[in-house]
């Protein structure tokens, strides 16, 4: 009987002594559960503002491409004032020229002065038009997007209207 | 009885196998999370990128509808005495010989007036496209009722076979993308069947068509279908495809482009 009893309080080191062993994978599992959950969370937050912006980008653009002729300036604001959006966004034109050797890209210190224009005042520029924090943005390394979907547009050269090709860039940043 | 003792005795490792099993749970679900976690969105992603390029496709076909050009091979607007329209020199172009051109269907003979509306339509797709340097394109105007093509152009991004072994075990000589060696091509295929067929092996393609009607005052005119077809630049539609039998298709010599360029400018400024 004495035997028995010794037997029976093998291993007895208290209340939490006793589950010690089962106590740590618990804890690992918790640990290792809170830890992918929190991971998960964080990537799906991140995507779905990403995927947001996407979807901004796509519906700004579709605004203002609605039509696939730019007649003039005054046409161009009046599409811009229909973007219905919380998102930050500038959208801008700028030549398309036929000779591909003339093209340009998308640089923070040329975009100014390559963006259509109708008078010196009146540049093809909308959402955020100030040329200066659009610089930046170009500058800077913040998550944007920059969609790029060609389009005409009717400038006037030599005095008289030409329906001309050009590129048109939508840029969403949260 | 001595069983009970027995049980009574082995609780605290049924506890620990209890854990156990808590722990592989744990560890299957954080496996789900983990894996829903890095694919999540690549359907959105997926979608939106369709949209995007489709949006592309789209726009590019109505910019070549809507675009005036200079009638000379300049490529240059203010080098030039006229412009019209690119859609209305292309009609005028077509209904005195049914033809785009004067040259055949798979040539552009470079200073040849002739040839001015079908070079034109060449340099602006060029020009719409070139912000997309990574993705090949065709573009056609496909007469419906004869079933022939009036105008098939093709561009494509040449793949070389690597010479040093990449040690891919597969593919040890993988095929390498020679950036800005672009090739374009005119080409009078011999049925749709054979378009069809070079086009599927590009994978994922977007497309955007319009249907238009050439018709002068007199006739019916002629249904045409006006198409876009664009889609990452990959090895499956090479130069060896479309120099054949069925696709007849000529490289359009850029060298000669880049020439007539130049003296058209140059001609005009001396006027």
């Amino acid at each position: 009987m004495k035997m028995s009893i010794t037997k029976n309080k093998k291993g007895l080191i208290g209340a939490i002594g006793d589950d010690l062993p089962s106590l740590i994978p618990i804890f690992l599992g918790l640990v290792v559960f809170f830890a992918v959950f929190l991971n998960t969370y964080n990537v799906y937050k991140d995507t779905s503002n990403l995927y947001d912006l996407q979807q901004e980008a796509i519906k700004i653009a579709m605004t203002l491409k609605a039509e696939p002729l730019i007649p003039d300036y005054n046409f161009f604001n009046e599409t811009c004032g229909k973007v219905n959006t919380t998102t930050n966004w500038t959208a801008f034109l700028i030549d398309l020229p036929l000779d591909t050797n003339k093209q340009i890209s998308l640089s923070p210190d040329t975009f100014a002065d390559n963006i259509i224009k109708d008078t010196e005042e009146n540049l093809f520029i909308c959402g955020d038009d100030n040329i200066e924090s659009v610089q930046k943005l170009l500058q800077n390394n913040s998550s944007k997007l920059i969609y790029l979907y060609p389009i005409t547009v009717q400038r006037k050269i030599e005095n008289v209207e030409h329906a001309l090709p050009a590129k048109l860039y939508v840029i969403v940043w949260s | 009885m001595g069983l009970k003792n027995y049980i009574k005795q082995q609780k605290a490792q049924a506890a620990l196998v209890d854990s156990l099993f808590f722990l592989t749970i744990i560890t299957a679900l954080a496996v789900f999370m983990f894996q829903y976690s890095s694919t999540y969105g690549d359907r959105v992603d997926l979608a939106a990128k369709n949209l995007y390029f489709k949006e592309y496709a789209s726009s590019t076909l109505k910019t070549i509808f809507y675009s005036e050009v200079p009638l000379n091979f300049s490529k240059d607007i203010n080098n030039t005495d006229e412009i019209d329209y690119l859609m209305i020199t292309i009609e005028a172009d077509y209904f005195p010989d049914k033809k785009i051109g004067v040259s055949d269907i798979n040539t552009i003979e470079f200073g040849n007036d002739g040839d001015i509306a079908k070079f034109n339509l060449y340099a602006l797709i060029k020009s719409v496209m070139n912000p997309l340097p990574t993705y090949d394109y065709l573009f056609y105007l496909y007469d419906t009722r004869s079933a022939n093509f009036n105008y098939f152009l093709i561009k494509i991004t040449p793949f070389e076979e690597s010479t040093q072994n990449s040690g891919d075990i597969k593919n040890p000589y993988q095929k390498i993308y020679s950036p800005g060696n672009y090739k374009y091509y005119l080409c009078d295929p011999d049925g749709y069947s054979v378009v069809r067929d070079i086009v599927s092996g590009a994978g994922q393609v977007y497309s955007s068509s319009i249907p238009l009607n050439f018709r002068p005052k007199s006739s019916e005119g002629t249904r045409i279908v006006a198409t876009f077809t664009m889609w990452p630049a990959n090895a499956s539609i090479q130069p060896k495809q479309l120099e054949t039998a069925t696709m007849k298709c000529k490289e359009i010599n850029q060298d000669d482009e880049k020439l007539f360029a130049i003296s058209s400018s140059q001609n005009t400024v001396m006027q």
